[in-house]
């Protein structure tokens, strides 16, 4: 079982991701999948919509005789992430209290 | 080749965006299937479901963000509003498995159309019943009032009387179905980002 995500988490992730290093659209999704359920038409929405909100840049890459689209983090992404993960702390952190509370010293995972 | 084939189709079934658009919408998944190597229509359907699907689900993605984007507030034209959500049903319908909740939501939303629809028959009809009637008030007035005077302008009084309704109820109507359309709006919205949210789970 997987725990559905939001749009904010999502954007999350995929800057995250881009933190580290760029990525062309299909290595991008398949690192994505890797970690959550996340069907192959999202992902083309998202970045769509982290471009436009200029939290990423794009730049083309011939490759074998084609072209790849790359994603570049923006300031304004690796800002926005930063907010994102805050967020998420704060999130983590309240939700572990309640789920985990009565388990502390358990192991999960 | 299919893929080439596939790509046609989305191309074909991507309608009301812009010609960049289309083609930055195409180009990715022509690059996205060049890298996944999927060659075949059946892989390629399993991933990205019939173009006609994938083109639902873009056009959706589009006519709801650009709503948000270009106005900050929910009000939109009644046009604007009748087309995002005739896109989203399509994007609902064209689902491949159950969905539940949003399912039903999907159910309820269409009946709601149907709902307006016969609103707007109805005050059609109204409007055209009255429009009727003040044409005959006014038309027997006038050619009355050459016979019998007071009864001419009985006539005639009746026809302002009626005009005078119709230039009261036009706006009424017109603003109801205004309103109708954007509440219907707004929860085809609110039902479509549900249900992306459940198929991002899926």
């Amino acid at each position: 079982m997987k725990i559905k995500i939001s749009a904010d988490l999502l954007d999350g992730l995929v800057l995250a991701l881009l933190e580290r290093k760029d990525y062309y659209g299909y290595a991008l999704t398949q690192d994505m999948q890797a970690v959550i359920e996340i069907s192959e038409s999202t992902m083309y929405p998202v970045l769509r919509r982290l471009q436009k909100n200029n939290y990423l840049t794009t730049y083309d890459q011939p490759f074998q005789g084609r072209n790849r689209r790359y994603y570049r983090i923006a300031p304004a992404g690796t800002q926005h992430l930063e907010q994102i993960r805050k967020m998420w702390v704060n999130y983590k952190v309240s939700l572990d209290n309640i789920l985990l509370g009565e388990a502390k010293g358990k192991h999960y995972g | 080749m299919d893929r080439d084939r596939y790509l046609d189709e989305l191309k074909a079934c991507l309608q009301g965006l812009t010609v960049a658009e289309v083609k930055d919408a195409v180009a990715f998944y022509a690059e996205y299937l060049s890298d996944a190597q999927l060659e075949q229509r059946a892989a390629i359907e399993e991933k990205l479901g019939t173009p006609r699907q994938l083109a639902r689900k873009i056009m959706a993605d589009y006519s709801i963000r650009d709503d948000e984007h270009t106005t900050g507030s929910k009000v939109k034209s009644a046009h604007a509003n009748s087309r995002m959500i005739w896109l989203i049903i399509l994007a609902l319908l064209s689902a491949p498995f159950a969905l539940g909740a949003v399912g039903v939501g999907g159910g309820v939303l269409i009946a709601v159309i149907f709902l307006i629809l016969a609103f707007f028959m109805v005050g059609a009809g109204l409007l055209l019943a009255i429009l009727l009637l003040t044409a005959f008030f006014l038309y027997s007035g006038v050619v009355l009032l050459f016979q019998e005077f007071n009864v001419g302008i009985f006539y005639l009084g009746c026809g302002m009387a009626c005009l005078g309704l119709l230039l009261l109820i036009v706006p009424c109507l017109f603003w109801f179905g205004r309103v109708l359309i954007q509440a219907v709006a707004n929860f085809a919205r609110y039902l479509y980002r549900k249900f992306n949210e459940r198929r991002r789970a899926d």
